[in-house]
């Protein structure tokens, strides 16, 4: 299965709340035609929904179902190599002879 | 039916043979008669990481992506240690594991950083901490509270080769222990056991293998109770069961170790600036090739290499001649022949990593081991190293598994599957 991370999810939901809330703010000027009244509701509505989707987005990024998983997905290299550890793997293959 | 593996890195078939001969080894002796062994192959260029990774593949380096201990990254050009992420084909354990089937894994070459399994992984020697030695991570207290050992210091051989092989019985000890442990309270249906300590050995104390070398009742007392370990092994586990004891190269004893880029430097190959730097390849442009241990050559390609000089119309000529140069590469002194064969990479690999192979992939004559220093100004050179891999030496036993296909180290994943 494919992760998404945090980062992608925090883009994808000012993408999407900025695209809805120019749809909000001309919704609302077309009933009203009040441009303050307007641009306060496409405020106060990006600001609280773009946190909604954002929690929608994590919650189902937990939620396997519906997803396809490829057959090797289960099984993966754990942690990845900090320089020490190659430092430290450089020296004992020295030693051995196995690298200059 | 359970399969078990015993992996005993370097252990030649010629060496077994011989101290079958002195009634050293009965039990595997017995087992060789019993279920049938043989000599096998093991893989170019001949060194552990590179040999396991072709057994727990059934793949060439080409298909698998791992050629040895250390490797580069051609532009920018920096040399790399490869791991199990650099590995691009399937194990045996992970294919097992998909199926469902438990595998437990201990100490297998190039098995670092440990990847999920269905069951338990314990990685190799690379390992540089026991806290992130095994998967699940959990392991690591009980193999602490074990003294498990994930390799010998080798620097100890240096300073006191009679405390090195204390550790070295200390080492194969605690891997049977934690062995039978886990063979006794795990579920399991594939498991594989590796004793590097016999590499170890071979490359430090291979001069006194003969009787009366310094330390020869240690090593036969090694080799005792190794057999004894899998005398109870083989007590331990069904008749039904398959049990696959092998090695993945021979071993002889080491007359020079021969500095490949010095030779290529001499030749006026390999060239260095005039201000003496000789470290990590800080070589000129208008170099033709340079190597990286054991015996790979890389053309300094154009459009490939960092620095490259060497023209694509005049890859094929120039390798033609490094070959003919390396025909002729003989030792000053005794006239002995110091190149045994030499492949183009198209020769002995084939898949969709050949780009990565070396261009020329050099394999000395058995006592000349191939390095790769660019600093030291001598082609032979001595170190406390006196033992060396050999390719046609390694070998095979098993029980309840067909391996009459079984040539070498490659075949192996072929006929356990088979039949799992």
């Amino acid at each position: 299965m494919i992760k998404e991370t945090q980062k992608r999810s925090i883009c994808k939901a000012i993408s999407w709340r900025l695209s809805g809330s120019i749809a909000t703010v001309l919704v609302v000027y077309l009933f009203t035609r009040k441009i303050s009244l307007s641009l306060g509701v496409g405020a106060v509505e990006f600001i609280a929904k773009m946190f909604f989707y954002y929690i929608h987005e994590r919650v189902w990024a937990r939620v396997h179902w519906g997803c396809i998983s490829h057959p090797l997905s289960k099984i993966s290299v754990k942690d990845n190599l900090t320089s020490e550890d190659l430092s430290i793997i450089n020296d004992k293959l020295k030693e051995l002879g196995y690298v200059d | 039916m359970k399969t078990f593996v015993l992996g005993i890195d370097g252990l030649p078939y010629s060496f077994l043979k011989d101290i079958f001969e002195k009634g050293r080894m009965p039990h595997l002796a017995k087992m060789f008669k019993t279920y049938g062994a043989k000599q096998i192959n093991s893989v170019y260029p001949t060194v552990s990481s590179v040999a396991w990774v072709t057994y727990m593949t059934g793949k060439n380096p080409a298909e698998h992506n791992i050629f040895g201990f250390a490797d580069r990254t051609p532009a920018p050009f920096q040399l790399k240690i490869p791991t199990t992420q650099d590995r691009k084909a399937t194990t045996v354990w992970q294919e097992l594991s998909r199926q469902g089937k438990k595998v437990i894994v201990i100490n297998v070459p190039l098995t670092y950083p440990p990847e999920e399994v269905n069951g338990i992984l314990i990685s190799c020697f690379l390992c540089p901490d026991i806290n992130k030695v095994s998967y699940p991570a959990k392991l690591s207290s009980y193999l602490k509270s074990k003294d498990y050992i994930i390799d010998v210091d080798t620097r100890l051989a240096r300073e006191s080769k009679e405390k090195f092989m204390k550790l070295l019985h200390k080492a194969m000890e605690k891997r049977f222990e934690i062995a039978f442990e886990l063979m006794a309270q795990d579920e399991w249906d594939f498991f594989q056991l590796h004793i590097m300590e016999t590499d170890r050995l071979f490359h430090f104390f291979w001069h006194d293998l003969d009787a009366h070398g310094q330390y020869y009742t240690e090593i036969i007392s090694f080799f005792e109770k190794l057999d004894n370990y899998i005398r109870e092994l083989e007590e331990r586990l069904s008749d039904g069961d398959r049990l696959l004891i092998l090695s993945d190269h021979g071993f002889c004893g080491l007359k020079a170790e021969v500095q490949l880029n010095t030779w290529l430097e001499k030749q006026g190959l390999l060239r260095f600036s005039n201000n003496g730097d000789k470290r990590a390849f800080s070589y000129e442009k208008d170099s033709i090739c340079y190597s990286l241990l054991p015996g790979r050559i890389f053309i300094n390609l154009e459009g490939r290499e960092e620095y490259g000089s060497v023209k694509k119309s005049d890859y094929a000529a120039i390798r033609k001649d490094i070959k003919q140069r390396l025909l002729g590469f003989i030792h000053p002194e005794t006239k002995e022949n110091i190149i045994d064969k030499i492949f183009f990479r198209e020769e002995i690999y084939s898949g969709p990593y050949l780009e990565n192979a070396a261009d020329i992939i050099v394999h000395p004559e058995n006592g000349y081991d191939l390095k790769g220093r660019t600093d030291n100004g001598e082609i032979f050179v001595s170190t406390a190293l006196n033992g060396m891999h050999t390719y046609d030496d390694a070998f095979l036993c098993a029980k309840n598994c067909d391996i009459k296909a079984v040539e070498s180290i490659k075949d192996i994943k072929e006929a356990l599957c088979k039949t799992a």
